[in-house]
C-alpha cells in the first residue's frame, strides 16, 4: 500500500518525464499573419500526435516575449529583425543570414529561447501610398517620398513611430519630414489611407490588405529596413522535453515562401475565410497533413447578423469568461478596497498620500498594468485577475474613505455622545450612512472593470476582448463588434444589477 | 455633581478654554453663554469626555473623566445637540430607544421610548414609525430630547438645543422643556444648556455662566447678575440683550423678543 502511495506522488512529482502530458502552449502576437502562422504550428503539431493549447493575440512583442521566457508558452512566431532591434537592441549588420546568426546566438542566453531555422520568407516594414497618388507625385522609392513628405499627412501605427526601426531610424536615413504624423491603430490606418484622410500609412510587405486597398509598396532604396525573416521562437523547455514538437514544426521551415504568406493573408484578411480553415488549406498544400475526406465549403463574409449567429456559442462562453474575469477580480477589489478605505479613514495624515498611490495604478494604460503582471504571475487568468482587481480599487476606496469620512457628522457626534463604541458607530451609523456613496465606487469600479476586462485577452486570459483584438489586427469590423457590443451591454447590466444592489442597502427606506 | 477644574484646551494657535473652573449642583440647571468662541461648546463636550482637555481635571458624580470608562459613563448622560442628531437610517422609535438597547435593557424598552416621546409631546402611536427626515424641525429636537431622556439619566447636556428654530418653535419647546423641568420626569436631572440667547439662558436655568475667551466671567442666578454684574462684559452682554433691572423677572421676557 505504502509502497504503492510512493509510486503514485514519484509519478505526480516527476511530469517531466512524461512530456506527452503537457499539452504544447502555441502563442502568437495580434496581427493576421501571426494568427495564421500559429495556426499553422498549432495543426501541425495536432497532425503529429501532439496535443495543443492555443493562446492567439498576445498583446505585442514584450509580452510573447516575457510569456516564453516564463514558460507560459512554448512557441510562437517572430521575425528576426524584431528580435534584433526590439529585444536586443541591436542595430542590424550584413545580410539575413548575418541577422539569423545574431539573434539565434544570443536568444538562449538572454531570454531561454531558441530561434528554429526561418521558415521561408521575410515580412519587412513596409511604407505605403495609394496607387493613383503616388503615379501623379511619382513616387515609386522612399528616397522618391522624401522629396514630396513635406506637403503629405502620415498614419503610422504607434508602435512603428516609437520604434528605433520605425518612423525614427527612417526620418533620419531618407531625410524624412511629413507634414503631420497621426497615431492610427492597424485597423483604422487603410480605411484612412483609403478614404484620404492620410497619404501615407506604414504596414507589413506581405500584407494582404494591401492589395485590398490597391496600394503601392515604396521600394527600400537605401536599404534601411533591416532582415525581418519569419521563424518559430520555441522556449527552452519545449526544446529539452519534447524532441517530436520541435521536429515537428521545423517541418515548415524553409517551406513558406513570400508569395505563399502573402496569399494566406489574403485569404484572411480581403476574403475573410476562417484562419483554421486557411492554415488547414496550407498545411494540405504544403503535403504536411493529409488530403481532406470531404470537400469543404469555401465560405463567404456574412454579414455582422449573421456573423453572430454563427458564433454565438463561442460568443456565450467568451461572455461567461469575461464576467468570471469582473465577477472575481470585482470581488477581490471589495474585499481589499472597502477595509483598506476604512482602515485609512482613520488615519487622516497617510490616507491622502495611500489613495493617491492606488490612483496612480488608475493612470497606467490597462495593457502596461497587464505586462507587468506576466514576470510575476505568468499568463493567462492570474495576471488578468490580479491587474483588474488593481485597476478596480482606487474608486472603491476613494468612495469608501470619502463616504464614510462625510457620513452625517452630527449623527456620528449624537452616536458617539450617547455613548456608542466606535465599532458599534461604523458598523451601526457610519457604514450605512456611506452604503450609497461606497456603492456608487463600486458600480463605478465594476463598468471600469467590465471595459478593461477587454485587455485581458492581450495576456492570454480570453474574455470579450479576444473577438475584439483579432478584429482589430485581421481589420474585421463585425468582429470587433461581436466583441465590443456584448461586452457594452455587459457594462449595462452589471451596473443595473448593482443598481438593484444599492436600492437595497440605501439607508432611508421610506416611501414618500 | 459636575465639576471642571483649571481646564486647559487649545486648538492649535486659539486658546478655548484658559484655566476655567465650574461646579453645579445636583438637579441645578446651568446654562453657558457667550458668543461664538467663548468656549461653552468645548466646557459641555468636556463634560462628556467628547472633548479631551490638555490639562485639568473633569469630574462627574465624583468620577474623574480621565480615568472613567467614557462610553458607560455617557450612557448615563443625556446629549441634545444643536439639530437634534438623529440617526437618519433609524426610525424616530429606534433613535429614542438608542440609549435604552445600548444599556442591554431588553425588556420594557418600547414602553420607556414611548412614554418618552409622551413626555415630549409626541404621540407614540403616530411618530414611532417615523423617519427622522419626515419631520419638522421642532419635532426633531423634541424626538433628541426623548431620546435624551428615555433612559432617565443624571445629567443632561444640551447644547443649542433651540437655536435652529424659528421664534415660535423655539418658544414652544422652552415652555415643554420648563414644564419638564417644574414637573416632570427631568425634575430631578442635573442639566447644563449652551445657548447664546440671554433670554433663553434666564427663562430656563437655575445659574447662568457667562464665558468669554475660554475664561468665566460670572456666575449667578440671573436676579444676581442683573444686580450685580461682575465686569463691563458682562454689563453690555445685559444692555444689549436689553435686558435691566426693571425686565429682570422671568415672566416679563419675551422669548426670542431681542432678535
Amino acid at each position: 500500500m505504502i509502497a504503492r502511495l510512493g509510486l503514485a506522488a514519484l509519478l505526480l512529482a516527476t511530469p517531466a518525464e512524461v512530456p506527452t502530458a503537457r499539452p504544447v502552449v502555441v502563442a502568437s502576437k495580434p496581427f493576421g499573419e501571426s494568427y495564421i502562422l500559429a495556426e499553422m504550428f498549432a495543426q501541425l503539431l495536432e497532425a503529429r500526435g501532439i496535443r495543443v493549447d492555443r493562446r492567439p493575440g498576445l498583446g505585442a512583442t514584450e509580452v510573447a516575449i516575457r510569456a516564453l521566457t516564463s514558460g507560459a508558452i512554448d512557441v510562437y512566431p517572430e521575425y528576426t529583425g524584431t528580435g534584433l532591434l526590439v529585444l536586443l537592441h541591436e542595430t542590424p549588420r550584413g545580410g539575413a543570414q548575418d541577422v539569423y546568426a545574431r539573434v539565434a546566438a544570443e536568444f538562449p542566453r538572454r531570454f531561454h529561447a531558441r530561434w528554429l531555422p526561418p521558415l521561408g520568407f521575410e515580412n519587412s516594414y513596409a511604407i505605403a501610398m495609394r496607387r493613383k497618388s503616388a503615379d501623379s507625385l511619382g513616387v515609386r522609392t522612399l528616397s522618391d517620398l522624401a522629396r514630396v513628405a513635406g506637403g503629405l499627412r502620415a498614419g503610422l501605427t504607434p508602435d512603428f513611430i516609437g520604434r528605433s526601426d520605425g518612423l525614427p531610424g527612417l526620418a533620419r536615413a531618407y531625410g524624412l519630414r511629413f507634414r503631420d504624423v497621426r497615431a492610427l491603430l492597424p485597423a483604422v490606418k487603410y480605411r484612412a489611407l483609403a478614404a484620404g484622410e492620410v497619404d501615407v500609412v506604414d504596414g507589413y510587405s506581405t500584407d494582404g490588405l494591401i492589395e485590398r486597398y490597391d496600394l503601392r509598396v515604396l521600394s527600400d532604396d537605401k536599404e534601411f529596413f533591416p532582415p525581418y525573416e519569419a521563424a518559430a521562437l520555441i522556449g527552452e523547455r519545449l526544446a529539452r522535453e519534447n524532441p517530436a514538437a520541435v521536429a515537428a514544426l521545423i517541418e515548415l521551415s524553409g517551406r513558406i515562401d513570400v508569395a505563399r504568406m502573402r496569399a494566406l493573408n489574403r485569404r484572411v484578411e480581403v476574403e475573410g475565410v476562417p484562419i483554421p480553415q486557411v492554415a488547414r488549406e496550407a498545411l494540405r498544400s504544403l503535403a504536411l497533413v493529409d488530403a481532406p475526406t470531404a470537400m469543404e465549403s469555401a465560405s463567404g463574409r456574412p454579414g455582422l447578423a449573421g456573423y453572430l449567429v454563427a458564433s454565438r456559442g463561442t460568443l456565450l462562453s467568451l461572455t461567461a469568461r469575461h464576467l468570471l474575469l469582473v465577477g472575481v477580480s470585482l470581488g477581490a477589489a471589495i474585499l481589499v478596497g472597502v477595509p483598506l478605505g476604512l482602515f485609512l479613514e482613520g488615519r487622516s495624515r497617510s490616507a491622502e498620500p495611500v489613495i493617491r498611490g492606488v490612483g496612480v495604478i488608475q493612470t497606467l494604460p490597462g495593457i502596461a498594468l497587464l505586462a507587468f503582471m506576466i514576470p510575476v504571475l505568468g499568463i493567462g487568468m492570474a495576471p488578468a485577475l490580479v491587474a483588474l482587481a488593481l485597476y478596480s480599487l482606487y474608486p472603491i476606496v476613494r468612495n469608501t474613505f470619502t463616504g464614510v469620512r462625510d457620513a452625517d457628522p452630527s449623527a456620528v457626534d449624537a452616536a458617539r455622545a450617547l455613548g456608542m463604541t466606535d465599532l458599534q458607530i461604523l458598523r451601526q451609523v457610519r457604514l450605512p450612512l456611506a452604503a450609497p456613496v461606497i456603492m456608487a465606487g463600486i458600480r463605478t469600479a465594476a463598468v471600469i472593470d467590465v471595459g478593461t476586462a477587454t485587455l485581458a485577452a492581450f495576456i492570454g486570459a480570453g474574455g470579450l476582448g479576444e473577438p475584439i483584438v483579432s478584429g482589430l489586427a485581421l481589420s474585421d469590423s463585425r468582429m470587433i463588434l461581436s466583441g465590443a457590443v456584448p461586452a457594452a451591454l455587459l457594462a449595462l447590466a452589471v451596473d443595473a444589477a448593482l443598481a438593484g444592489v444599492e436600492r437595497l442597502v440605501r439607508p432611508h427606506r421610506s416611501t414618500d | 455633581m459636575l465639576s471642571a477644574r483649571a481646564l486647559v484646551k487649545r486648538y492649535g494657535q486659539t486658546v478655548a478654554l484658559d484655566d476655567l473652573s465650574l461646579d453645579v449642583a445636583t438637579g441645578e440647571c446651568v446654562a453657558l453663554v457667550g458668543e461664538s468662541g467663548s468656549g461653552k461648546t468645548t466646557l459641555l463636550r468636556s463634560f462628556n469626555g467628547l472633548v479631551r482637555p490638555d490639562s485639568g481635571r473633569v469630574l462627574v458624580e465624583s468620577n474623574d473623566l480621565a480615568t472613567t470608562d467614557l462610553v458607560a459613563l455617557r450612557r448615563r448622560i443625556g446629549y441634545v445637540p444643536q439639530d437634534g442628531g438623529l440617526l437618519p437610517h433609524w426610525s424616530v422609535g429606534r433613535n429614542v430607544e438608542l440609549v435604552l438597547r445600548l444599556r442591554g435593557e431588553g425588556s420594557g424598552v418600547t414602553e420607556r421610548g414611548d412614554q418618552a416621546l409622551r413626555m415630549v409631546g409626541l404621540e407614540p402611536s403616530v411618530f414611532r414609525g417615523r423617519w427622522p427626515r419626515e419631520l419638522s424641525g421642532g419635532q426633531r429636537q423634541r424626538v433628541a430630547i426623548a431620546r435624551a431622556l428615555a433612559a432617565s439619566p443624571s445629567l443632561l447636556l444640551l447644547d443649542e438645543p433651540f437655536g435652529a428654530l424659528d421664534a415660535i418653535t423655539r418658544a414652544d419647546l422652552q415652555d415643554s422643556f420648563r414644564a419638564l423641568r417644574a414637573t416632570g420626569a427631568a425634575r430631578t436631572m442635573t442639566c447644563v444648556l449652551v445657548t447664546h440667547d440671554l433670554h433663553e439662558a434666564f427663562l430656563l436655568a437655575d445659574r447662568v455662566a457667562v464665558l468669554r475667551g475660554g475664561h468665566l466671567e460670572q456666575i449667578g442666578t440671573p436676579a444676581e447678575l442683573v444686580s450685580a454684574p461682575r465686569t463691563t462684559y458682562v454689563r453690555e452682554l445685559l444692555a444689549r440683550a436689553h435686558i435691566d433691572g426693571l425686565a429682570s423677572s422671568r415672566a416679563a421676557i419675551v422669548p426670542g423678543a431681542a432678535s
